[in-house]
């Protein structure tokens, strides 16, 4: 372990969850590394709204693999505020959500649940994964808790802007079965691959 | 990339332009409240009366403005279909093959609801067409800044947000150069549903590295800077509140406080 204060060490150190705790790390340079990865974690969601995988039905982008990755690899705060400061972009008007959408309009298409999910999932998701044991299955079970509170939440918005937006009054069964349950099979091949790449970048950070 | 780091916005030197960013942030969250208040195509009529007049005095031209639109337009038809198909009351017609029939109800209702839905994207689009990004989240940050007193690092998060603007190019030119590169050495982005999230790892893995390395670099580089996540920074731009602005933000609290006042008359009095 390098000199205290040191941006580069601490910030590789802090992936590796359990080499090192955090009391030993320094504030000011922990913030500032943790801040520069975050605002990296935040331009992996545009680039991950790009890089689309056009699958037959739901077409899926990258964008949750990124929200799982933040929330397993940042502190909460952090992992909340990446998040955040990717809405933010999104709806000052950069075309960084998916499908190159932009602006405050979006928060009228019944799919910004989702997005608006995206922080506190990453929160939850960093919160859980800096208590208990490290490992893949771990990884794996904080992605899916990580998964339901997008899913969940992209639901109830769906619920809402189907009743009160466009006046089209939905059951919650049903919002929860278009609006969650049909993207479950491509959600589980994301949380199967975050698990497997945080295990893996752990893994190559250690050498 | 021009459309990417300028985002929506159309430079004009209109009167709307001009305008601090704080006031028409708010205003357009004023303006869409009220619309969403309005239950009546004739008082919805007049809030697109009152945004042509917007698109006119910002000088962007229709076209532009309509274009926003267009993304959304999938949306509006659902919205009316549904409403026209799901309604009842008087039967105006009955479709023969698919027993669907078409009230007068259903057909008010499909118009009030996807012209209220027009209407709320047309507001929220000339706001980001009048108001370059850069301005925003320096209206952002003065706006939130009173969430510094619950210890909401509201700094931090407007360097994070214009850090994160400068990645994005960046890194958008480096998935590409993986995707490249590993489609030299073999790999098959293309097959069935396994292979594809199995060729994702190739190219997230790679995409993910280097972004932590320019992370690192970027964080070196602050520290070079002394730049500290607590201290208080000054900026370029300095925003100013004028009395255009007193003027805009009087016109908009009118006009909602009236469109308001009058829909709930409207039903209480039918």
């Amino acid at each position: 372990m390098g000199p205290r204060g040191d941006g580069v060490i601490l910030l590789q150190a802090r992936l590796v969850v359990g080499l090192t705790r955090p009391q030993e790390v320094v504030g000011v340079a922990r913030r500032r590394a943790e801040l520069a990865l975050a605002a990296a974690l935040a331009a992996l969601m545009a680039v991950g709204a790009y890089v689309h995988i056009p699958l037959p039905i739901v077409p899926v982008t990258l964008q949750t693999l990124f929200v799982y990755l933040a929330g397993l690899m940042l502190s909460p705060v952090y992992a909340l505020m990446s998040q955040m400061s990717y809405l933010v972009l999104g709806l000052a008007g950069f075309p960084v959500f998916a499908g190159g959408k932009s602006g405050p309009a979006v928060v009228y298409s019944p799919t910004f649940g989702y997005l608006l999910s995206f922080p506190i999932a990453a929160w939850g998701m960093a919160a859980l994964a800096r208590r208990g044991p490290s490992g893949l299955s771990r990884k794996f079970f904080t992605c899916g808790i990580g998964a339901t509170i997008i899913l969940i939440g992209g639901a109830m918005y769906l619920w809402a802007a189907m009743r009160w937006i466009l006046g089209t009054p939905l059951g919650f069964p049903r919002a929860l079965w278009i609006g969650a349950v049909i993207f479950l099979p491509a959600e589980w091949l994301k949380i199967t691959c975050a698990a497997w790449i945080a295990q893996r970048l752990e893994m190559v950070v250690r050498q | 990339m021009r459309n990417l780091l300028l985002g929506q916005y159309v430079h004009r030197g209109s009167v709307i332009h001009s305008l601090d960013p704080r006031t028409k942030l708010i205003g357009v969250l004023a303006l869409t409240s009220a619309v969403m208040a309005v239950r009546t195509p004739m008082g919805l009529a007049s809030f697109a009366l009152l945004w042509l007049a917007a698109v006119r005095l910002s000088r962007v031209g229709l076209a532009l403005a309509f274009r926003n639109l267009r993304a959304f337009l999938w949306l509006l038809a659902l919205t009316f279909l549904a409403q026209v198909m799901f309604s009842d009351g008087q039967i105006l017609w009955t479709l023969p093959f698919l027993g669907l029939r078409v009230t007068a109800q259903g057909l008010e209702n499909g118009i009030v609801y996807s012209l209220r839905l027009a209407l709320l994207i047309g507001f929220a689009t000339m706001l980001t067409l009048t108001t370059s990004p850069i301005e925003l989240a320096d209206a952002l940050e003065s706006l939130l800044k009173p969430l510094q007193r619950v210890r909401v690092p509201v700094r931090d998060l407007v360097m994070m947000i214009s850090l994160s603007l400068s990645f994005i190019p960046i890194l958008l030119e480096e998935a590409e150069r993986i995707r490249m590169a590993q489609l030299s050495r073999g790999a098959r982005f293309t097959g069935s549903l396994g292979t594809r999230a199995r060729a994702l790892v190739p190219l997230v893995v790679p995409l993910f590295l280097s972004a932590f390395r320019r992370a690192e670099e970027l964080a070196l580089a602050m520290e070079a800077r002394c730049y500290h996540s607590g201290a208080v920074r000054t900026s370029y731009q300095q925003l100013r509140f004028g009395i255009r602005d007193l003027w805009a933000a009087i016109a908009v609290v009118l006009v909602s406080a009236v469109s308001f006042a009058s829909s709930r008359i409207a039903i209480a009095w039918p």
